[in-house]
């Protein structure tokens, strides 16, 4: 399940749950009428939002994670690829009455193409407020290079 | 704030996003549990303007796409507006209203007689 790394067109499109017609009718009419909907089923499908960014030496990644402590997540990388895990279980309090439930638990696996080859090594990631971001540091040869034109007389 | 939106022409305003929220309550409070991952927490805001409760939050980013976090719910005079709490961790907010005193149940003992 391999996913192009700057896909903009929308996120796990390949998912067979999303792919199904019915799945991007259900979307649609979720989206239409908006708050009526949150029920479990629904936004069980709702992937967590991930973005990347090229900053020229390094590829980017930020995903929301809300809930998530380092142990939550599982992040593994190859010098082109890069695979993502990440799960949470939201349970109610002891002793409490729910009145409303919005907050899904989900697990989450992707793998991702990189467009341009990493230094394994070199990543770093980090996990602030439930946010996750991840630096993959461009390997040298992926690196841009300047080309000085020479003038010839 | 204020000066700056004037002196400028506003085209584009803030992306509201509203927050998926879990509401739960005991015997002493509501608690509105919402997932606002990314955020400073001197940058969350929680009003209790009776009747209603609301969180705001700006999310720190590039100011040209300004994204705010906003969701508004109706309480009532069963609500100390003057106790409530909220904590921030791992991009979740929980906020505790507690009930006033008179609507908290209370357990009455049974005289012999």
């Amino acid at each position: 399940m391999l996913v192009r790394f700057n896909d903009r067109s929308g996120f796990p499109v390949f998912r067979a749950s999303r792919g199904l017609p019915v799945a991007s009718l259900r979307r649609e009419f979720d989206r239409l009428f908006g708050d009526l909907e949150r029920a479990p089923s629904f936004a069980a499908l709702n992937p967590p939002t991930v973005t990347f960014a090229d900053t020229g030496e390094a590829l980017s990644l930020r995903a929301e994670l809300p809930g998530l402590t380092e142990k939550d997540v599982d992040i593994s990388v190859t010098a082109n690829a890069l695979t993502l895990k990440a799960s949470r279980k939201v349970e109610a309090p002891e002793g409490y009455a729910v009145h409303r439930r919005e907050r899904q638990g989900f697990s989450f696996t992707q793998s991702y193409e990189l467009p341009a080859r990493i230094d394994p090594e070199k990543v770093q990631a980090s996990l602030k407020q439930g946010v996750l971001t991840l630096t993959l540091p461009k390997a040298a040869e992926a690196q841009a290079k300047r080309v000085t034109v020479s003038a010839t007389a | 704030m204020q000066s700056q939106s004037q002196s400028r022409e506003k085209t584009r305003p803030a992306r509201e996003l509203t927050p998926n929220v879990d509401i739960f309550e005991n015997d002493s409070e509501l608690l509105v549990v919402a997932d606002v991952p990314g955020l400073d927490p001197n940058d969350i805001g929680v009003h209790v303007d009776l009747p209603e409760f609301r969180i705001e939050a700006r999310i720190q980013g590039s100011p040209e796409n300004p994204v705010i976090y906003t969701r508004t719910f109706r309480i009532d005079e069963r609500i100390d507006p003057e106790r409530v709490k909220a904590e921030y961790a791992n991009g979740v907010l929980r906020v505790h209203l507690a009930k006033s005193a008179a609507f908290r149940p209370r357990r009455i003992e049974v005289q012999s007689s």
